[in-house]
């Protein structure tokens, strides 16, 4: 191991992240060098520093009794005193509207399930084409977009890879459905392009995917 | 955005409420950490955790099992940083993305012209730590209250941040690299008071 490689590897080793066989190769290049063991004392000297003297911001107890009554009542919403979530507010630009139509339209005419189907993936397309929200995630690498979901999904969907079929991954994309086709299509289906359409997702279609978590 | 429209959804009848509680509810105190930290404000903080918590109700049901606290605290961050990109009057302010993806390991984390708070922190000779940690970008930021503070391991970060654990550890390296860099100069600052 050189000194190039303790300086790449020194943080791992603080944090007790490195495995076995690199921790060992590690140990041996610090006792015999005394630069990379300077280096690796001031680091330490720091995490001490940072771990016992940054604050741990206390959770106020009535935020705790608050979260605890909302979440044993089932609210899914509430009205923050600093911002406004609009119960419904048709704003300035066309596609807000149509979109909202469109979803008023689905839920009362109640279409089978095939040209649900369809309107999803229509409605899916028209959402991603409104500005800022081509894509989500720009990345060739299904190891880039695959963690990405994690935390904006309610599944971790699988990224796979169909290079091999014509297809290279090139981005993806959040596409929810209108709520009301909840349970309608139980299965997640990946469209050609690698965008990703999940029929269970619970995501309000009228939102931006990226807004909305 | 100024079009955003709300739809309540409705998951009350197949969402295991107790199962919830168990699960999440002893993360509130970790979740309240990283939000203040990212937002730092209390009154912010306070909101995006009520805020995340809905969320996190409704995707409950699709929760697969595994850490629950990475799981919770990916959604706090995230409507963290919403949060603060609201705030920001929809000023589009991008993330500062580093380029270590990119290899670009010249790059210089902590430029005194670029950063006006680490600038404002160099004046006053004796920083705190917490106004060292505040100064930093959020990406690095996180990764320091992630690792110090929570103590998570790099997987459980790399889930939180929705990046690879490479990139978890390069950031946590820059980010340790800026403080050690300004500490020992308040250091200084604080022995020749």
């Amino acid at each position: 191991m050189k000194c190039k490689d303790i300086e790449q590897l020194q943080h791992a080793f603080l944090d007790q992240e490195l495995d076995p066989a690199n921790a060992h190769a590690f140990a041996e290049h610090l006792a015999a060098c005394p630069s990379c063991g300077k280096q690796l004392d001031a680091f330490l000297a720091t995490k001490q520093a940072i771990k016992t003297q940054t604050t741990r911001h206390a959770l106020p107890f009535e935020l705790y009794k608050k979260v605890a009554r909302m979440t044993a009542s089932g609210q899914t919403t509430w009205a923050s005193p600093s911002k406004k979530w609009l119960p419904l507010k048709w704003g300035t630009t066309g596609a807000g509207l149509a979109m909202a139509a469109c979803l008023a339209f689905f839920m009362v005419a109640r279409p089978d399930s095939e040209y649900m189907l369809e309107q999803q993936l229509i409605a899916g397309h028209i959402r991603s084409l409104q500005d800022n929200h081509l894509t989500d995630v720009v990345s060739t690498d299904q190891h880039t977009v695959k963690p990405w979901f994690n935390g904006r999904l309610d599944i971790s969907p699988p990224v796979i890879d169909l290079t091999a079929s014509g297809f290279p991954l090139i981005m993806s994309i959040i596409m929810p459905p209108p709520p009301s086709f909840i349970a309608t299509t139980p299965m997640s289906s990946i469209s050609s392009s690698g965008r990703l359409i999940d029929p269970r997702s619970t995501w309000n279609p009228l939102l931006r995917g990226k807004d909305t978590i | 955005m100024n079009d955003q429209i709300w739809v309540q959804v409705n998951m009350g009848a197949d969402r295991n409420q107790p199962q919830f509680d168990v699960l999440m509810l002893p993360h509130m105190a970790a979740a309240y950490n990283l939000a203040r930290w990212l937002t730092g404000d209390p009154d912010d903080a306070s909101d995006v955790v009520q805020e995340s918590y809905l969320r996190a109700i409704r995707f409950f049901t699709s929760y697969r099992g595994g850490a629950a606290r990475s799981w919770l605290l990916a959604i706090v961050r995230n409507t963290s940083l919403n949060w603060l990109a609201q705030k920001r009057n929809q000023k589009t302010v991008p993330l500062p993305e580093p380029d270590d993806e990119k290899g670009n390991a010249g790059h210089e984390l902590i430029d005194e012209n670029a950063d006006p708070e680490f600038e404002l922190i160099q004046k006053q000779a004796a920083a705190t730590m917490d106004q060292l940690v505040q100064a930093l970008p959020a990406v690095y930021r996180e990764v320091i209250i992630l690792r110090e503070i929570e103590e998570l391991s790099y997987k459980e970060i790399a889930e939180v941040i929705g990046m690879p654990i490479g990139t978890v550890m390069s950031r946590l390296a820059r980010a340790r690299k800026a403080i050690q860099q300004h500490w020992s100069k308040s250091a200084d600052g604080r022995a020749s008071k």
